[in-house]
């Protein structure tokens, strides 16, 4: 039967659908607008600036609500060798009025001239989205060369050490060229922890540092000939950091043991896999690894009824759960997942990982 | 366009399922959002001083590895700047509990089994591979607690060994203080 016969049924029943959706609008407006103020990744290169180089701030950001204004400040601080601080006062730097409230939108600033020796800088961009709502992210790193002895060095530090996931670089004696390192240490920073998917929302819960003394990687084939890898030997102030690299230029079978890992200083896909470990308690997905099943959100199963009955609450189906070889281990992640791969290339951690790097990183800065 | 009865129920329809998607993501990013805040808002700021505050400190306690088994070392506990690292009690292949001498449990911990030299390198068509190390030293961390006497180390599900550290940690802290 037509509406259009029934002339009053058809009004208020076109009226109900015409308010039924409007409503759904509303709520989800509403909604949205509780939602993220923006995302903000800041970034300063070079990672560790020597006195007097230049300096490149930047900051992407995006916002569902649009990007209205960007400003930057800095903070410079002074630090002697026994690591007193005598703190600086925040200055303006530069500011963007964006024209159209952009979804997202890139900006850098250079400071031409850089800073003089024994500083600690700490820039701040704060970002206005669309609504008025605004966002500050600072982030702090020490001038080169950095005065206090035996301390990993700051290069990227964002919030307080106990909330926070802690990652030391530490160069290795085969490292020939300290540019080149450094650089690697930005990559591993902006190419592989940051720019994982999981772990970028959450961006600000990582802090880096170059460590200055060297260590020795050795080469799991040849331990039982050359040994465990030499710790540095400021390995003792090292010991609050969550993850300790030491990062070498040859060509070596990397491994990890006691807290300490090794990978080749381009290596992003074996510092996630490590990153994973260390940081988040993953265990391995592959047959020869180490597997355990974790008791919040595990990526490992000791029996594939587990598997199968965790798999829908975790983004997956039951058929999604296999053994690993035959080490009588199961997993749910797909064969691309971080903690089924190593080498040059990241791969990023599989939905049912990020569950597990969610709850870390929450767990560590509610709980640490 | 005319109304019937059909196209009113497919737009119902069509309206509910964008909207409850649409929902859904809302709602995720909404849940994230609040997790996000409620983080952030835990973590406090870095304080560059941080590494020079004395009340934060931790202990690392010294083992040796003798065919492939833990023996605790006669090298006295070393006090370390700053507090230990996260370590989750949900997660990892050993437990780690620290007790006081009346036997109260004080805390406890879950890491990747500290014996064991772990290859995942499996780039460039390598396998990856665990050896247990049948010597060499092994350092447990603990928090900076004097009341700290003994430390139990099990395999997860596996039968714990306990170990007497409290003279140990005594010593440490004699060499700091
Ligand atoms: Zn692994």
């Amino acid at each position: 039967m037509k509406y259009r016969f029934f002339p009053i049924i058809y009004k208020v029943r076109k009226c109900l659908v015409r308010k039924f959706i409007l409503g759904c609008i509303l709520c989800v407006m509403l909604v949205v607008h509780t939602g993220c103020v923006a995302t903000t990744f800041p970034m300063h290169d070079p990672i560790y600036p020597a006195s007097g180089e230049n300096i490149t701030f930047s900051i992407e950001a995006s916002s569902s609500e649009g990007i209205d204004r960007v400003e930057l400040y800095e903070l410079v601080s002074s630090i002697n060798a026994a690591g007193t601080v005598t703190t600086g006062t925040e200055t303006f730097l530069t500011q963007w009025n964006l024209i159209g409230s952009p979804s997202s939108t890139t900006r850098s600033y250079t400071k031409t001239g850089g800073y003089s020796a024994n500083k600690l800088v700490r820039y701040r961009f704060e970002v206005t989205n669309g609504a008025g709502r605004t966002r500050s992210h600072d982030v702090t790193f020490a001038i080169r060369p950095y005065p206090v002895p035996d301390q990993p060095v700051p290069i990227f530090i964002q919030g307080d050490v106990d909330h926070v996931f802690d990652v030391v670089f530490i160069p290795d004696a085969d490292i020939t060229n300290m540019t080149t390192f450094r650089g690697h240490c930005k990559g591993m920073i902006e190419d592989a922890v940051l720019d994982e998917p999981s772990v970028e929302d959450w961006c600000r819960q990582f802090n880096f540092y170059i460590n200055p003394d060297t260590g020795v990687a050795t080469d799991y084939d040849r331990i039982a000939i050359d040994g465990l890898h030499q710790v540095p030997a400021n390995w003792a102030n090292l010991s609050f950091a969550e993850v300790k690299v030491l990062m070498h230029q040859n060509n070596l079978r990397d491994y990890a043991s006691g807290g300490l890992f090794s990978t080749e200083q381009q290596n992003r896909g074996t510092m996630m896999h490590e990153a994973g470990h260390a940081m988040f308690g993953l265990a391995d997905e592959y047959p020869s690894g180490a597997h355990w099943q974790a008791s919040e959100f595990p990526n490992n199963w000791s029996t594939l009824a587990g598997a199968q009955a965790d798999a829908p609450s975790r983004h997956k189906t039951t058929a999604d759960a296999v053994q690993m070889g035959t080490s009588g281990w199961y997993k749910i992640c797909n064969s691309g997942c971080q903690m089924n791969n190593s080498g040059l290339v990241p791969t990023n951690y599989d939905e049912p990982c990020d569950d597990r790097v969610v709850y870390a990183i929450i767990d560590n800065a509610i709980n640490p | 366009m005319r109304v019937t009865k059909y196209t009113t129920f497919l737009l119902v329809i069509v309206t509910v399922l964008v909207v409850s998607s649409g929902c859904a993501t809302v709602m995720r990013d909404q849940k994230f959002a609040s997790n996000r805040k409620k983080v952030e808002k835990n973590t406090p700021p870095f304080d560059p001083a941080y590494f020079r505050q004395a009340d934060r400190k931790h202990l690392a306690i010294f083992f040796e590895v003798k065919d492939g088994r833990l023996v605790l070392s006669d090298r006295p506990a070393q006090v370390r700047p700053a507090r230990m690292p996260y370590r989750s009690p949900t997660t990892g292949d050993v437990v780690v509990v620290y007790r006081d001498a009346g036997g109260k449990q004080i805390g406890r911990y879950a890491i990747s089994d500290p014996v064991v030299a772990r290859s995942c390198d499996v780039d460039k068509g390598r396998k990856g591979a665990v050896a247990r190390l049948q010597k060499g030293t092994v350092e447990i961390l603990v928090p900076y607690d004097p009341e700290i006497s003994t430390v139990e180390i099990a395999p997860k599900e596996g039968k714990f060994t306990s170990f007497k550290v409290g003279a140990r940690i005594k010593s440490g802290l004699r060499l700091t203080n």
